[in-house]
């Protein structure tokens, strides 16, 4: 009996180690496919027992890529038990780290992990694509995507000391306020990055058609959006209330407490991965998929809040919809966020109170159990911790970016695989779609299984019976 | 060594040093990059302390003449400090990682390569690369590698490591004086 089973293992550029599995049917057609993410980390383990202090810190671990996230969401979660309010500039200080690290974070993602195949195709030569490659093809492509990540690495090594896992975010606000030199360095890289992330844009925006097959079948599924919004309808990466709505924008949900999203996410194990599977309790699992990140953010808000911002989001919504649902407009999507979160840093930096000492409120435990919310570069991230009298950590829950898309990444990788893969003809083109679906996600898979060492990801291809039949490891 | 208090003699040296402060010895080289960070003060050298080197070096790398790597080494004997020259890596990805086995990371040999296919287990030879691809500057290299003896996760450096740290500072320093020299071994 042939083998009918395709693995890629591991699923290049991306952050983080993971599996695909690709099921053939006796026709030789994919039957299923899965997406496993054989990371664990168990960071809501590790938490229990330690001091409601450190949790900003040890949390910062769980990822070198967004560590930030991580720490303004455990701060929050801090700030609610200590029962505190942080000062305004203390806000707005948190936000500009916050907005700096999706800048980076959104720019490794596009620059470094999907431009090669967007400008090298998706059957060029894997020992050209990477970003090697498109430093040749495209140097100009290349340098912009360097200093834009560079530009916000700068920004959180200033505010926080160093450019990984910095120590900066504590509960009750931050550990020391903006000095006016560092104030005016960052406002005097802006223009060269807005610059660089608009030249990105407008590359993508004249090369969109080139993409259209990959548009259509990368993830092209009608799903519910969620994501923080701000009481006006601006987006809002480090504050908000939740918002959910369906492919036709009709809202599910709105102006939710984020304390509250136990009422309407669940979380769910498959045996085949230790990512957890999150989804919208009224209409149950696995029926409530849901997406969050750039491609969600943008549909689930009215407009982003900074003119240029916004008047590329009306292009975007002109040229795709109100309400796009290919997974492939992540990477659109993605380099709108980066614009928009340039101009905010640039806006709340020139405000000269941001240089104000008042950044941090002081107080001991008030609460025993806090919930934290912001959104990270790939979605909404959520820390809920219970601590006692003392301030010792009892239990942790965390709900992660990558985990809101587990559900989708799967249904993406199906999709794909069943539009790209044919029987026994694999080609590496093919494998390399799929792989590229889960790059639309981005996803941080060291965060959303809270991993300890380097485990593969493979694309493992099996037959009816289940029995391998190629699997590709790089 | 004494600090400078006056003048930039090392001005335009870059030294990078990377490594997982959680991952035992794989920490040997952010401990020693801190050490640098404080012995080269005043002399115009630039440390940059990372936990993995990624693209955005090169531009630090292509303002530099010098640049000075240091990383723990998976292939050295435990506590033994080396320097030897970085070139960037050939047309072909993968050259520079197959020649040059001065990594210490954990990812297997072929994905070492080039930027690929991880993108977070870049090698100096890539920055190199990078530097001169995008930014025309062919900086002089040398990396001072540190043997590990176990990359196990945890905090902290093993004794045998921790006593080579000494050494590696002093290489680092005579690296960043000298340039880029003849490979050299010296066990701490």
């Amino acid at each position: 009996m042939a083998d009918n089973t395709i693995v890629i293992e591991p699923v290049t550029r991306i952050e983080g180690h993971a599996k695909i599995t690709i099921q053939l049917d006796e026709a030789g057609k994919v039957a299923d496919a899965h997406f496993h993410v054989t990371q664990f980390r168990g960071f809501e383990r590790i938490s229990q027992g330690r001091m409601l202090h450190e949790m900003p810190s040890l949390m910062a671990r769980i990822c070198g890529i967004c560590p930030v996230s991580h720490m303004v969401a455990s701060a929050k979660a801090c700030d609610e038990i200590l029962g505190v309010t942080v000062p305004p500039v203390g806000v707005l200080l948190r936000r500009v780290l916050n907005l700096a690290q999706i800048v980076q974070s959104h720019s490794l993602s596009f620059f470094y992990l999907s431009s090669p195949d967007l400008l090298l195709g998706f059957e060029s030569d894997p020992a050209l694509r990477n970003l090697v490659g498109v430093a040749q093809q495209a140097p100009e492509l290349a340098r912009d995507g360097v200093a834009l990540r560079r530009f916000g690495q700068r920004i959180i090594e200033r505010l926080g000391g160093k450019r990984v896992h910095p120590a900066w975010v504590v509960p009750g606000g931050v550990s020391r306020p903006l000095d006016a030199e560092q104030r005016a360095s960052i406002l005097e890289e802006i223009p060269d990055a807005r610059a660089r992330a608009h030249r990105t844009l407008e590359w993508f925006k004249a090369n969109v058609a080139t993409w259209a097959d990959e548009a259509a079948h990368l993830g092209e599924f009608p799903s519910l959006h969620m994501g923080l919004v701000h009481e006006s309808g601006n987006a809002a990466y480090s504050d908000g209330l939740l918002r959910v709505v369906d492919g036709n924008g009709w809202v599910l949900a709105d102006g939710v407490d984020p304390r509250n999203y136990w009422d309407y996410l669940g979380e769910t194990v498959e045996p085949w991965s230790y990512l957890k599977s999150t989804y919208f309790k009224p209409l149950g699992y696995p029926a409530g998929i849901y997406r969050v990140g750039p491609l969600a953010r943008l549909n689930v808000v009215e407009r982003l809040g900074t003119p240029a911002a916004d008047a590329e989001l009306a292009e975007y919504r002109e040229r795709l919809g109100r309400y796009p649902s290919s997974s492939f407009h992540y990477h659109y999507a993605r380099l709108i966020e980066i614009v928009h979160c340039i101009d905010m840093i640039d806006e709340i930096l020139s405000d000269p109170d941001i240089l104000n000492p008042h950044v941090r409120a002081r107080a001991q435990v008030n609460r025993n159990e806090g919930v934290g919310v912001s959104e990270a570069p790939r979605g909404v991230l959520i820390h809920h911790y219970r601590v006692d009298d003392d301030g010792v950590v009892r239990w942790v829950n965390l709900v992660i970016a990558t985990g809101h898309n587990n559900l989708a990444m799967n249904r993406s990788v199906l999709q794909t695989a069943r539009h790209y893969v044919h029987g026994a003809e694999v080609k590496e083109g093919m494998l390399n779609r799929v792989e590229a679906v889960i790059r639309c996600y981005d996803p941080c898979l060291s965060c959303s299984t809270h991993a300890v060492g380097q485990m593969p990801l493979t694309v493992d291809i099996r037959d009816a019976e289940g029995a391998l039949i190629r699997q590709v490891s790089r | 060594m004494g600090r400078e208090t006056a003048g930039a003699r090392l001005r335009g040296v870059l030294v990078i040093a990377c490594g997982n402060t959680l991952r035992g010895d794989d920490g040997a080289g952010p401990e020693t990059g801190e050490l640098l960070a404080a012995e080269l003060e005043g002399t115009g050298a630039e440390v940059i302390v990372v936990d993995q080197l990624l693209p955005e070096l090169a531009l630090d790398a292509s303002r530099s003449a010098r640049v000075v790597f240091v990383d723990a080494a998976a292939d050295l004997p435990p506590g033994s400090v080396s320097v030897r020259p970085v070139n960037p890596g050939k047309d072909a990805p993968g050259d520079g990682g197959a020649e040059s086995p001065n990594s210490a990371s954990r990812v297997p040999g072929a994905a070492r390569r080039s930027l690929d296919p991880f993108s977070h287990g870049i090698g100096p030879e890539d920055v190199l690369r990078l530097a001169r691809d995008l930014y025309a500057a062919e900086p002089d290299a040398v990396l001072v590698s540190v043997g590990a003896e176990s990359f196990e996760p945890g905090d902290g450096l093993s004794a045998t490591v921790r006593r080579a740290i000494p050494a590696a500072v002093r290489a680092a320093v005579r690296a960043a004086e000298e340039g880029a020299g003849t490979a050299s071994r010296d066990d701490a």
